[in-house]
């Protein structure tokens, strides 16, 4: 559905004219919210994404995309390796006068740059160019107007829109004074997003999930040492 | 699964039209606004029936028709017509010139008042020299003789077996009487003066009322040979139209002062009925032109028709108010066409136009081939107060079978953005004796009301319709509206209007 089917029905829902460009504004007003909500509520598939950026000789910080809410992981196209993800009291600890450049095997997060991007430091410092391609959550961007005539599948998937109906309608509601159709709405939305979760944890297949060992290297290590008693 | 809602109801619309009040003040049986619709008996509100020419060749290459109307002469009844400077035999639609050697001054304001005399028709029409009269068969029309008693007589009746003629050349405020079974012979004593201009002329009960603009006049007989007739002043109002005095069954005689339309019912004082058209209505006419407006009785409705100049600058009668005596209410305006004469012809209203003709009103579905734009505009009412705000959810429309044709319903409210529904009217059923087939149709009901609904929008304490159809040979009678809310409870606006 496009972004103006999801206002319109859901205008259609609370009793007001889907025609009226106030009514349109308010809604899309709930449509951003709502999307926010829905966003950070799971990792969900259709925000998965990768990009790539390219380091500069002699510089250690970069900015990521736009859209990135949770980096996941980092890896060196041009060197073929993988890049760590540690703390940045990792990096000073290894390099307290940031002194160090060579072909960068760990990266920090960093904070954001001024326009609120996440920035990254790179260690050591990169002394050319390669190309860094990293994976990650994306958020949804907050909607105008203009586009109102774009699908919204990108952002939500089919599956879940219909929440994003609900969740509009339950707030406009809300705004109205309606609380008892605002709570319907509301629980129709959070059936959606329970389903929508469900087939969340389906998309990767037959896939299953074990703990890693405490041995291997990997950053993020678990280890799980019974104090006392037996496993039995 | 029932919706959750409360029932607005809206009609039947016994009150009929109010112009003096806001929507918000209306009653749910009264009208804010209407064109081109009629109240019934049932507070039915319909479109109105149209007009379609009487007389289908135009008389005097298209002249104004000045007046017309319907008497019954030497044991027939004629048709008649006064059409630019000619007079006609109009009966069965086709015009015969029987002018003859009679001076007609062709004008649109030269209207002419005319009377039933015994057996002859009489007529002046305060512009020509002389009275005019016509006995009907081939007989062609004849000066009336007045025993070179007056001259440019503007009114005329017949009362007490006597020809009446008021406001002659130089005494406004003159009433001149014929002898008694003679109304060609006038004694040269045989008048009265009133003090005022003289307006209209009308028996009225046991009297002849006199009608001046300062007030109504009576003429009572005495019995007495030497003073005949006794003259009385009776109330401080008259008309100022008298082609607009009507008499109403329950001898109430309604007429048209500038400020509106009174009634009198014989007593010492006046009664303004007008007031529902006051505001709205009554400001837009142009007041100088009201002595030229005229009215008719219309007895199968039991209605009184007033033509009017709606419009700061209209000079001609454009808009038709009616009265309904039955419902004592008022509807209208109708309109989209002009007129300068009007008279019962074949129990039906007439009107003459400014083309030479004479139209016959409540006929038909079309203005003459024309559509009928007729809309009609309900109260605003808040069910539960102005501060409890209501979620509109649907209306459900009651109304007669009168075709498969849409009917547009409006949404109007301060909160709410106007939206335009369209409901098609008409039944869907098969007739039982044609076209019915058992265990497949549905049995067409031509007597019980019809029902359809249509959406409602928005959150506001109150809301109103506006019902409409503009096009040709559409006819609809609605019979009332059920609006279904949703009370939400007392919610703050932050702004005026649309939020």
């Amino acid at each position: 559905m496009t972004n103006l089917q999801i206002i319109q029905i859901a205008l259609r829902r609370v009793g007001l004219n889907t025609g009226s460009s106030t009514f349109k504004d308010g809604a899309r007003d709930y449509l951003n919210l709502v999307t926010q909500d829905i966003a950070s509520r799971e990792k969900w598939n259709w925000l998965f994404k990768g990009s790539t950026f390219n380091t500069v000789n002699g510089t250690r910080t970069y900015s990521l995309a736009s859209d990135v809410v949770a980096p996941l992981s980092f890896r060196n196209t041009t060197e073929d390796h993988v890049i760590l993800i540690m703390s940045t009291q990792d990096i000073d600890a290894a390099d307290p006068d940031a002194s160090i450049n060579g072909d960068p095997r760990w990266v920090a997060i960093d904070g954001v740059d001024s326009s609120g991007n996440i920035e990254v430091t790179l260690y050591p410092e990169p002394d050319g160019v390669d190309t860094i391609a990293y994976r990650y959550y994306s958020s949804i961007p907050t909607f105008t107007e203009s586009e109102d005539s774009d699908s919204i599948n990108p952002y939500v998937a089919p599956v879940c829109q219909p929440a994003l109906i609900h969740g509009i309608s339950a707030l406009y509601k809300q705004e109205k004074g309606d609380d008892q159709g605002a709570m319907s709405d509301k629980q129709e939305m959070e059936r959606v997003i329970a389903i929508a979760g469900r087939q969340n944890m389906n998309v990767q297949g037959n896939r299953s999930y074990r703990m890693r060992r405490a041995d291997e290297s990997y950053s993020n290590k678990f280890s799980f040492t019974p104090t006392e008693g037996s496993l039995s | 699964m029932p919706i959750t809602a409360e029932s607005l109801r809206l009609g039947p619309w016994r009150s009929g039209v109010n112009y003096s009040l806001p929507a918000e003040d209306m009653p749910p049986d009264g009208l804010f606004e209407m064109e081109n619709c009629t109240v019934g008996l049932a507070g039915e509100v319909a479109k109105r029936n149209g007009f379609a020419k009487y007389n289908a060749s135009a008389m005097n290459s298209g002249a104004t028709v000045t007046a017309c109307g319907q008497v019954v002469l030497a044991g027939t009844e004629k048709v008649f017509a006064f059409c630019g400077d000619k007079f006609f035999d109009v009966t069965g639609g086709t015009a015969t010139d029987r002018t003859g050697s009679v001076t007609i001054t062709a004008g649109n304001d030269y209207t002419w008042d005319w009377v039933l005399a015994g057996s002859t028709l009489i007529a002046v029409n305060g512009q020509d020299t002389d009275g005019i009269k016509w006995a009907g068969g081939t007989s062609n029309a004849a000066t009336l003789d007045d025993s070179s008693r007056f001259t440019k007589p503007k009114w005329v009746t017949f009362w007490e077996n006597r020809a009446w003629v008021g406001n002659i050349n130089g005494a406004a405020d003159r009433l001149w009487r014929s002898d008694a079974g003679d109304i060609e012979t006038w004694g040269s004593l045989s008048f009265n003066s009133v003090g005022f201009d003289i307006t209209g002329l009308r028996p009225f009960q046991n009297y002849l009322s006199i009608h001046t603009e300062q007030g109504i006049h009576t003429l009572t007989p005495t019995g007495n040979a030497t003073i005949p007739f006794q003259q009385q002043q009776r109330t401080q109002r008259g008309t100022v139209a008298g082609k607009s005095i009507v008499t109403v069954p329950g001898e109430r005689q309604l007429f048209v002062r500038n400020d509106g339309i009174y009634q009198w019912s014989g007593g010492a004082s006046v009664e303004k009925i007008s007031l529902a058209l006051d505001d709205r209505y009554w400001s837009e006419l142009n007041v100088a032109r009201l002595p030229y407006s005229f009215a008719m009785y219309y007895p199968a409705q039991e209605q009184v028709w007033f033509f009017l100049p709606y419009g700061a600058s209209q000079t001609t009668m454009n808009s038709v108010v009616i009265y309904s005596a039955r419902l004592n209410a008022w509807f209208g305006p109708y309109n989209n066409f002009t007129r300068d004469s009007a008279a019962l012809i074949d129990d039906l209203p007439h009107a003459g136009d400014f083309a030479g003709r004479i139209n016959k009103h409540d006929s038909g579905t079309n203005d003459d081939g024309s559509a009928i734009k007729a809309y009609f505009e309900t109260a605003s009412i808040a069910p539960r107060g102005d501060a409890v705000s209501c979620r509109w959810l649907y209306n459900r429309t009651l109304f007669d079978n009168t075709g498969a044709f849409d009917l547009s319903i409006s949404q109007i409210a301060a909160g709410i953005v106007s939206n335009t529904e369209t409901i098609t009217m008409g039944n869907v059923g098969s007739l039982l004796d044609s076209s019915f087939v058992l265990d497949s149709s549905l049995l067409e009901s031509d007597v019980s009301a019809l029902t359809q609904d249509s959406d409602l929008f928005g959150y506001d304490p109150r809301t109103m319709l506006r019902f409409s159809n503009f096009n040709l040979d559409e006819p609809f009678t609605v019979r009332r509206a059920n609006l279904q809310y949703k009370p939400i409870g007392n919610t703050r606006e932050r702004n005026t209007g649309i939020e």
